[in-house]
């Protein structure tokens, strides 16, 4: 019964690790798409220009 | 270690589908951004007098290559990133369900948006940036969770998938006071138009095939690498 009682406690907290790991892989994704896609200097647009056309961001 | 593997198969996913894309982008899309760019009016310089900052622009043809090449590699990884955190979260990949999840991606990223604000082509009139981006963010956000309630929810909440990809639609993208191209020249908004409507087919085939390769190598990689990893295996069931 406590085996068992302990191995939902470990499944569980690997569970959460997962969704925080997995959480934190997608927030770095939308980083690094804000940052190619919609920061607003004239520089990562310029440098960017290209693809954010072929992509269809919302450009200029 | 979900993190290190997702992080380096989207690497893997990122280069094979940049690859493809800017192959595709090269030979048929750049060229008509190149040819609008020809009709673009310079913008009025100031004449009050106060020296214009001049921002850096790649300098030649080859910089410009290498920057958009990189940029499309980053953008590539982010999409992968987010496709297959979402795969995950999901349960487990296969190819094939890497397909689906990337079509379901270019539904949401870019048919879904692109119906309120199409593709452009530099010199093209448009309404505000910052409410397109809005637009387009919540469009996107929408669209994916819309499709995501289809897909996976009981049958009796389906109809609350389509409601919210209809959604941003019925609130519509924000349009520009004049439609088109405001070139002076009738001539060169013929051309300008000709470009466009070649533009949408061409931009539209290569963010599907950038999908396409997206969805396949992220599901392949995440049913080899995640699913069967000994490391996940064991901590969750020893």
């Amino acid at each position: 019964m406590n085996f068992n009682n302990q191995n939902t406690l470990e499944s569980a907290s690997v569970g959460s690790t997962k969704n925080l790991q997995l959480l934190a892989a997608a927030t770095l994704g939308m980083v690094i798409l804000f940052g190619v896609g919609f920061a607003p200097m004239d520089m990562a647009h310029n440098a960017a220009h290209d693809t954010r056309h072929s992509v269809a961001f919302p450009c200029h | 270690m979900y993190f290190r593997q997702i992080f380096l198969l989207a690497c893997l996913s990122a280069i094979v589908a940049s690859l493809g894309f800017s192959l595709y982008q090269f030979y048929f899309v750049n060229p008509l951004i190149f040819a609008a760019e020809l009709y673009e009016i310079a913008e009025p310089v100031a004449i009050d007098g106060t020296p214009q900052i001049e921002t850096w622009t790649p300098s030649d043809a080859i910089e410009r290559s290498f920057y958009t090449l990189l940029a499309n590699f980053l953008m590539s990884l982010a999409y992968s990133l987010l496709l297959a955190c979402a795969m995950v979260f999901r349960g487990t990949s296969s190819t094939l369900k890497g397909i689906a999840w990337g079509m379901a991606a270019y539904l949401s990223f870019f048919v879904a948006p692109g119906l309120g604000l199409p593709p452009e082509i530099p010199g093209m009139e448009a309404a505000d940036l910052n409410l397109r981006q809005n637009w387009w963010f919540l469009c996107v956000i929408l669209t994916a969770a819309g499709l995501a309630v289809f897909a996976f929810s009981p049958l009796y909440y389906k109809g609350a998938g389509l409601i919210l990809v209809i959604l941003p639609h019925l609130i519509a993208a924000p349009a520009a006071e004049i439609h088109g191209f405001s070139h002076p020249d009738p001539e060169a908004v013929a051309k300008l138009t000709e470009l466009w409507q070649q533009f949408i087919l061409h931009s539209s085939i290569a963010n599907a095939l950038l999908w396409l390769i997206i969805g396949t190598t992220t599901g392949f990689l995440c049913h080899k690498f995640i699913d069967y990893n000994p490391d996940h295996y064991n901590s969750t069931f020893n």
